[in-house]
């Protein structure tokens, strides 16, 4: 299969992100390095992670995101405040406010709210990415 | 690192995940198709527009 892109051919079992992103092998390796941590690491709930990435997607309006909102039924719980600041971070970060951040704190700690913070600039970055270079999501819609 | 801002930014509170990102953030910068001066107008740009103060 081919893409928009002249040079970029997707071979047989791969994702046409992989394709578009392997014109830099070295940066897609570190890239994947960097991306897979959050999970392998466990450094968040996996749940809440994949939650996000969804969220944002969503919030981006971008190809393959799902159709009805991820919301949490618990407001009170991790998942609702991790979505809460997931979404206000791709609206506009300054509108994140201390609340926000208290509430992700309470339930994940400290190293919990950075781990988001940085894991929601892989989501919205690399959504955007796809977005503007019209690349198809994978399976999972991400 | 003693000096870096970002190495000692509340990023270090995730270990494992800093040091790939200065992985992915240093391949970024010194290695590439796009040349190192429009990259930085880049960075700043996005800086300015965000709002950033970094």
């Amino acid at each position: 299969m081919t893409t928009w892109l002249p040079e970029v051919t997707v071979a047989e079992g791969q994702t046409e992100f992989d394709a578009v992103f392997g014109l830099r092998p070295d940066l897609f390796d570190a890239y994947r390095d960097f991306e897979s941590v959050f999970w392998t690491h466990e450094l968040l709930d996996a749940e809440i992670l994949d939650a996000c990435r969804a969220r944002c997607a969503q919030v981006l309006r971008a190809e393959g995101a799902p159709a009805p909102p991820i919301e949490s039924d618990d407001p009170t719980s991790a998942l609702a405040a991790c979505l809460e600041l997931a979404e206000q971070f791709v609206l506009d970060p300054h509108g994140v406010t201390e609340a926000m951040r208290d509430a992700v704190v309470a339930h994940v700690g400290d190293a919990g709210l950075v781990a988001l913070v940085e894991a929601l600039a892989v989501f919205d970055g690399f959504t955007r990415f796809r977005t503007i270079l019209r690349v198809a999501p994978r399976e999972d819609g991400a | 690192m003693a000096d870096d801002a970002i190495a000692n930014s509340p990023l270090a509170l995730q270990p494992e995940a800093l040091a790939r990102f200065l992985v992915l953030y240093g391949l970024l910068w010194s290695h590439g198709e796009v040349d190192h001066t429009a990259k930085e107008i880049a960075r700043l740009r996005n800086a300015r527009i965000t709002d950033c103060g970094y």
